[in-house]
């Protein structure tokens, strides 16, 4: 293990239904030091009750909130639009902003285009995730 | 005693003694009788002559009262000529016949201042002629009378007035004329009664005034013995005489006359209304011409001349044959038109004549006798210009023979019928149906419920007429009747006659073609519905096929890239497995390029929000150059480009860096192993069309052999070279997005020439 300062972030938060995904891409994170924290779920609604969980705490503890959140976009029940949607129209307004990126295997211009039309804040990434794109966060 | 003013006899008085004598014998030469008496009608004085005449001597009748030595001239005119001429001191003459002497005497009395003087003239030889012409004229009157009776019997109402006049001379200048006899009917006829022994002058004051004609016509008469007879109006008697004057002797005139005053009226008249018709005819807008039986012209009115001109170009005159004034190759139809009419009857008709430089003018001749008393006198034409008329009706005629052929030409159905189902009209192509679909030809007045007709069809139209009876108008649509692959629209319409319903109009058009039409449109429009259907579900299959290509396909191409990128994080030390991994790593890019490449086709085809921009083809291919800059490094690649001639385009941004990218890795790709690569770019404008040429020299290909399938997705012309046969149809694709083509040129070891059309209209004006 590399020592706590070389980290990027200190919390960042993996949002995919396929777990071999979340497999590498927390590899991937540890492996170049972006986060010292990875919270990982793999449904949008235990995302969004997290968040909402540790909303109300990161008041006193500002340090737990994560800073990135890699969001897949194709997700049961709510979809990856869907919870950035939610996302801020709630907890983005309580707390510190996060960073918002989709990171999907989709290559339809659509969706891109999609995202850019919410916000242009919001990274719009191709899977696989690599050290390029980490290093571009 | 003797005033200055009296006559010789008070100068005789006044000088008695010397002259006396003298003067006797002078009275005792004179012609005339000369006696004066006392105021005591004594005679002072008698002539000679008076001696003469009276048979008793002169010198005894001195002092003795005058109606002692005559006493049965008492009460006779000339005593009572005297009577008045002693009482009124006033002249006085008188003509008297003394019958003791069987004398006619003019005696004329002057008062004087001592009595009277009387000369006395003896006419008796005069007198007795006068009697005997009176008795000459009234055996002529006789004879008059006689005549007149014998005529009577012709002219009951004529009768004639008789006077006999003798003229009055002085000198050699005849004065007047005197009444000598006059007979009833004259007095009768001129309001003249006892005229005889008056002057015309006394009789008729105010004639010689009225009209001295009258008279010098009398003088005339009298000196040349010369009979006339005129006609006269008399002013003072406001009446018109027919007079016939003779002289029976010299001095004399016998006058015949006849009251004419009603003739003259109603001649007047005549005349009046005579010049009444002449204004009518000169007036009137016929032409109208008279003629002799023999077509001699007896008169022409001015519109007839202007006929004339109209007609003939000549000049009509009375007296002229008509026949001089119609065309020459007119003249026996006109001759047999007048014979005709001479016959009795009425000829009418109408002839275009041509005028000279003018539009022709239309004529309506009616040609017909003058009948006098029953008998054909002559011929009268009347001539009307109807040129205006004929040309009405002529619109009239064009209009209803347009009309008519409207009718008749029309493939419509046209027909009438009365509430007796009878047929009032219809046209041609009516009559043809009924007669190809029943076998008869209907005619006015056929029934159309007759039992000859096909029952079904009576029933189907009885219904139908019978609800345009009731004042119904209404189209319907009925199918044909030889089977019901015909369509017909019929219309109805009552035909009414005040608020009653006579009949009605029906009218008939077929429809099939149109049904026709429109089922086959509906059946087309079905049709291209359903496949524009199939079309969509097509598309939205493809769209679906594109999104699990790029999410559920691209999503376990992705986890394996990642893994292998976690892979290149660990030292392998084993160099099989280091191969191994390192050849599934390539696999799973390849994998993921085609997926990637796939699903930009997908996009392409999937063309709904492709968007367009005006783009400098500079700038896209200077990207494109920059983007393969390594590869032509190697190569050491000769690149040229000039967009001068057609700088931009209206196109998709990322489909024309593609199409370069597209174009220029296969350049490179291709390339001759020998040969430096050469590549050129151009664009140029030909017709309404932009052209870009991207020509390499690189190892080319046979497009006789290949040219169809070089387009198509995954086809491959190279074994030597890597490539997945995409990109040519890539390109393809996203060209034709835009209506753009391409075309190649290649021959093998030379070279290749891809060939761009974009339309005109894609480029924008810079």
């Amino acid at each position: 293990m590399k020592t706590e300062n070389t980290y990027k972030y200190k919390n960042v938060m993996l949002i995919d239904d396929v777990e071999l995904d979340n497999f590498i891409n927390e590899k991937l994170i540890k492996t170049y030091n972006f986060s010292k924290n990875i919270y990982v779920n793999t449904s949008t609604v235990s995302a969004l009750e997290f968040l909402n969980n540790i909303t109300g705490i990161s008041g006193e503890f500002p340090q737990i909130y994560p800073e990135v959140i890699f969001i897949d976009i194709n997700m049961p029940i709510v979809d990856g639009f869907q919870f950035i949607h939610s996302f801020r129209q709630t907890l983005e307004k309580q707390t510190k902003k996060p960073k918002l990126v989709i990171l999907t295997s989709s290559v339809a211009e659509t969706d891109r285009e999609k995202t850019a039309n919410i916000s242009n804040e919001i990274i719009f990434l191709n899977k696989p995730l690599s050290k390029e794109m980490l290093d571009s966060l | 005693m003797f005033q200055n003013k009296t006559d010789n006899l008070a100068v005789v008085n006044k000088h008695p003694v010397k002259s006396l004598q003298h003067y006797e014998t002078m009275l005792d030469r004179i012609s005339d009788g000369l006696l004066s008496l006392d105021t005591d009608l004594r005679y002072t004085f008698a002539n000679k002559r008076i001696g003469e005449i009276t048979g008793k001597d002169p010198e005894s009748l001195i002092g003795r009262y005058i109606w002692d030595v005559f006493p049965e001239v008492v009460n006779s005119a000339t005593y009572h000529a005297i009577q008045r001429a002693i009482a009124e001191q006033k002249y006085c003459c008188i003509t008297d016949y003394f019958a003791p002497l069987d004398l006619w005497q003019e005696n004329h009395i002057y008062p004087t201042s001592t009595g009277l003087s009387i000369f006395v003239r003896d006419v008796s030889e005069q007198k007795r002629s006068e009697l005997e012409l009176i008795a000459e004229c009234k055996i002529a009157e006789a004879k008059v009378f006689e005549r007149e009776t014998s005529f009577a019997k012709l002219y009951k109402n004529l009768m004639h007035g008789f006077a006999y006049y003798q003229a009055i001379y002085e000198g050699e200048k005849i004065i007047d004329y005197r009444y000598i006899f006059t007979n009833k009917v004259y007095e009768e006829i001129t309001g003249l009664a006892n005229v005889a022994g008056k002057k015309i002058s006394e009789a008729l004051p105010g004639l010689r005034e009225s009209d001295p004609t009258i008279f010098e016509r009398l003088d005339r008469i009298v000196t040349d013995g010369k009979p006339e007879s005129f006609e006269v109006f008399v002013e003072p008697l406001n009446k018109w005489f027919f007079a016939s004057l003779y002289r029976p002797q010299p001095g004399f005139i016998v006058s015949l006359v006849d009251n004419i005053s009603e003739q003259k009226l109603a001649e007047n008249k005549i005349k009046q209304s005579e010049e009444d018709l002449r204004t009518i005819f000169e007036n009137t807008t016929q032409g109208l011409i008279l003629m002799e039986p023999d077509g001699t012209i007896k008169a022409f009115n001015e519109k007839a001349l202007d006929y004339g001109f109209s007609a003939y170009g000549r000049r009509m005159q009375t007296g002229k044959l008509i026949f001089d004034f119609i065309e020459k190759r007119r003249v026996n139809f006109f001759k047999s038109v007048i014979s005709k009419v001479l016959g009795g009857e009425t000829i009418q008709y109408n002839r275009q004549y041509k005028k000279d430089s003018e539009d022709s003018v239309w004529l309506d001749f009616s040609i017909s006798p003058v009948i006098t008393a029953g008998k054909i006198t002559g011929v009268c034409i009347s001539g009307s210009d109807i040129t205006e008329k004929k040309r009405r009706e002529r619109e009239r005629e064009f209009d209803k023979m347009n009309l008519e052929s409207l009718i008749n030409n029309t493939d419509d159905l046209m027909w009438s019928l009365d509430r007796n189902f009878r047929l009032i009209s219809f046209n041609r192509p009516f009559q043809e149906t009924m007669k190809s679909i029943t076998g008869i030809v209907v005619l006015k007045d056929t029934d159309l419920m007759s039992e000859s007709f096909d029952e079904k069809i009576r029933h189907r139209y009885r219904h139908l007429y019978e609800r345009a009876f009731a004042g119904e108008a209404f189209t319907e649509i009925v199918a044909g009747e030889k089977n019901h692959t015909t369509w017909a629209e019929v219309s109805f319409y009552p035909i009414y006659s005040g608020a009653e319903v006579i009949g009605t109009a029906c009218f008939l058009r077929d429809i099939t073609a149109r049904k026709n039409s429109e089922a086959q449109l509906q059946k087309n429009t079905h049709e291209r519905e359903l496949f524009i259907n199939e079309l969509s579900q097509n598309n939205k299959d493809l769209q679906q096929f594109a999104y699990i290509t790029s999410h559920n396909l691209r999503g376990p191409v992705a986890s394996l890239l990642g893994l292998s990128n976690l892979l290149s994080g660990y030292d392998i030390k084993d160099q099989t497995l280091k191969q191994i991994l390192a050849s599934m790593q390539k696999a799973t890019h390849m994998f993921d390029e085609t997926l990637k490449d796939l699903n930009t086709i997908l996009t392409v085809k999937d063309h709904v929000n492709i968007k367009s921009e005006t783009l400098l083809f500079a700038t896209s291919f200077e990207k494109t150059l920059e983007q393969c800059s390594a590869l032509i490094q190697e190569c050491g690649a000769h690149i040229t480009y000039d967009f001068n001639a057609a700088p931009g385009i209206n196109f998709n941004k990322p489909y024309l860096e593609s199409i370069f990218l597209n174009l220029m890795t296969n350049a490179l790709k291709y390339k001759d192993h020998v040969r430096t690569l050469v590549v050129h770019v151009a664009t140029k404008t030909v017709k309404n069309n932009l052209v870009l040429t991207f020509t390499d020299n690189g190892i080319g290909m046979d497009t006789k052999l290949h040219k169809d399938k070089l387009f198509k997705l995954y086809q491959r012309f190279h074994i030597n070279v890597e490539g997945k046969g995409l990109g040519l149809f890539l390109i393809k694709s996203q060209l034709e997005t835009f209506g753009a083509t391409i075309d190649i040129r290649s021959e093998i070891n030379k070279g290749t020439s891809f060939i761009l059309t974009f339309p005109k209209i894609q480029s924008p004006v810079l």
